[in-house]
């Protein structure tokens, strides 16, 4: 089964910005995608759609087989997500929130603890998580979406801002939570770690998806006499004759 | 499995604990069930008091205040918790659990109760030591306070349906609407004193008619829980219709997620 399917889904929000123009992706289960692309592209906007929270004008959008129009409650229960540039509640501890999370998911209390030691939170989970620091307060989303054993985990750029450090920490706990059979779709700016975590890369463009595939046979796209070891952003610029903005690599 | 009920139950219950953890740790937010509603009660008591010592009078005072903080939480508290959750780019990891906007609703209102619990032992007992007010028909003035809660959770139904659309700039409405309702239903006072087509407005509140029913048990209003019903059910079931189609309008527009 797909975990993800999305078919000619477009978006446009009021006051006319369109970010996703015919959209068509397809996640089967157990992989890591990378959904790569510039600020606007409408990865967000993706997200949000397979969230479910927001909803597309046309096309139709199934997660784990399941309708998001007629299922969304279920498959809010079966998904989770964590975003890179998430605030918090101040004077909440990491274990009070995740507590709140798990009445919310109707998961057992013994998760909580589980979830903290997974992300190697234990000995921090009666500090405020408003003081931790970036690596950390990730640390903590990741322990917030595993609470209910997502069978999808959306990660919208999970490593933006963090030190080199803290992002190879946390894409070592992705790769062991995919490893457990999560599906996963991943927003990034970082090409090097789309390639380094996804099975298989999206790239997306103006609300459009330019190219889909694994590495290799992306960059065989842009491949050429004049380029013989393209990068993943030669194929974006070759596709889209757009730069890939990207901020500076960890 | 777990039945819906049961998630749902604990759904209303995390909204509970998160207000409790926000109370425990924000001093700002106890002030809510302390120093305000004091500053609220004392000053309208004494006030009453130094012309008259009618009890009725004064009982009127002790009775709209405590209806009025009633309305004011059980209207208050579901969306304080949602509107928090917004300002602090959380509202995302809420809203992409399986939560229902009704169980914000119940989850304030479970909050509502603990807080006006302590509050109602205030205003009872210092009522009763500071300007001799007794309640003669208990039962019949705690259903005058459920009505009252009834009235704030219609209130609070659609003040989630204007925090959803609305986001931040929703809450200086929101904080003012239980005051504003309190004033117009004639919490101290008969609608009466009103211009007419203000009373014809007033009449259609079921906020005037549970006041009324507080107003009943001192001889001071007709006692129609009827008149109270007939007002309050067309008032609920705009509120579900206003706050489910809100909700939809908000995830259209992407108002559940803050976007870079």
């Amino acid at each position: 089964m797909d975990a993800v399917a999305v078919r000619q889904v477009s978006k446009t929000f009021p006051g006319g910005h369109r970010a996703l123009s015919g959209v068509d992706l397809v996640i089967p289960e157990g992989r890591i995608h990378g959904l790569l692309g510039p600020n606007g592209a409408g990865k967000t906007t993706l997200i949000a759609l397979l969230a479910g929270l927001t909803a597309a004008d046309s096309g139709t959008v199934e997660v784990c087989g399941l309708d998001i129009r007629r299922h969304l409650h279920r498959i809010q229960g079966l998904v989770n997500m964590v975003r890179g540039f998430s605030g918090v509640l101040e004077k909440i501890t990491a274990r009070e929130l995740l507590t709140y999370y798990a009445h919310l998911y109707d998961a057992p209390l013994g998760r909580v603890e589980e979830v903290l030691r997974r992300a190697g939170l234990w000995e921090r989970r009666d500090q405020e998580v408003a003081h931790f620091s970036s690596g950390w307060r990730q640390r903590f989303f990741i322990a917030k979406a595993l609470i209910n054993r997502p069978r999808v985990l959306f990660l919208d750029e999970p490593t933006v801002g963090l030190d080199v450090d803290a992002a190879m920490t946390l894409r070592d706990l992705v790769r062991d939570i995919n490893a457990e059979g999560c599906t996963i779709l991943l927003t990034t700016h970082y090409m090097r770690e789309a390639e380094e975590l996804c099975g298989t890369i999206s790239l997306i463009a103006e609300g459009r998806i330019v190219a889909e595939g694994d590495a290799p046979s992306l960059k065989a796209l842009a491949a050429g006499p004049d380029l013989p070891a393209p990068t993943l952003e030669d194929v974006f610029l070759r596709l889209t004759r757009q730069k890939l903005e990207v901020p500076d690599e960890e | 499995m777990r039945s819906e009920f049961t998630a749902a139950a604990r759904r209303v219950n995390a909204h509970a604990y998160h207000i409790a953890l926000a109370l425990r740790r924000d001093s700002f937010r106890l002030l809510d069930v302390t120093l305000w509603p004091m500053v609220l009660f004392l000053s309208m008591g004494l006030f009453a008091q130094s012309f008259t010592h009618d009890p009725r009078v004064l009982g009127v005072v002790v009775l709209g205040a405590l209806g009025w903080r009633i309305i004011y939480h059980f209207q208050m508290e579901a969306v304080q918790l949602y509107m928090d959750n917004y300002w602090m780019g959380m509202i995302e990891h809420v809203m992409i659990s399986p939560v229902r906007w009704w169980e914000f609703v119940l989850g304030g209102a479970v909050s509502a109760v603990v807080k006006i619990l302590i509050i109602a032992l205030a205003f009872l007992g210092l009522g009763r030591v500071l300007f001799h007010v007794t309640l003669h028909r208990p039962g019949a003035v705690f259903l005058g306070f459920l009505a009252c809660a009834a009235c704030g959770l219609v209130l609070s139904i659609f003040s989630m349906g204007v925090a959803f659309l609305k986001r931040g700039d929703a809450f200086a409405f929101i904080f003012a609407f239980p005051d504003v309702i309190a004033v117009l239903s004639g919490v101290f006072y008969p609608v009466t004193v009103f211009p007419k087509p203000v009373q014809a407005l007033a009449q259609t509140l079921p906020t005037t008619h549970a006041f009324n029913l507080l107003k009943a048990t001192l001889g001071l209003a007709p006692h129609e829980p009827g008149l109270f019903l007939a007002t309050l059910a067309p008032w609920l079931a705009a509120g579900i219709l206003f706050t489910s189609w809100a909700l939809a309008k908000a995830r259209r527009e992407g108002k559940l997620v803050k976007m870079k």
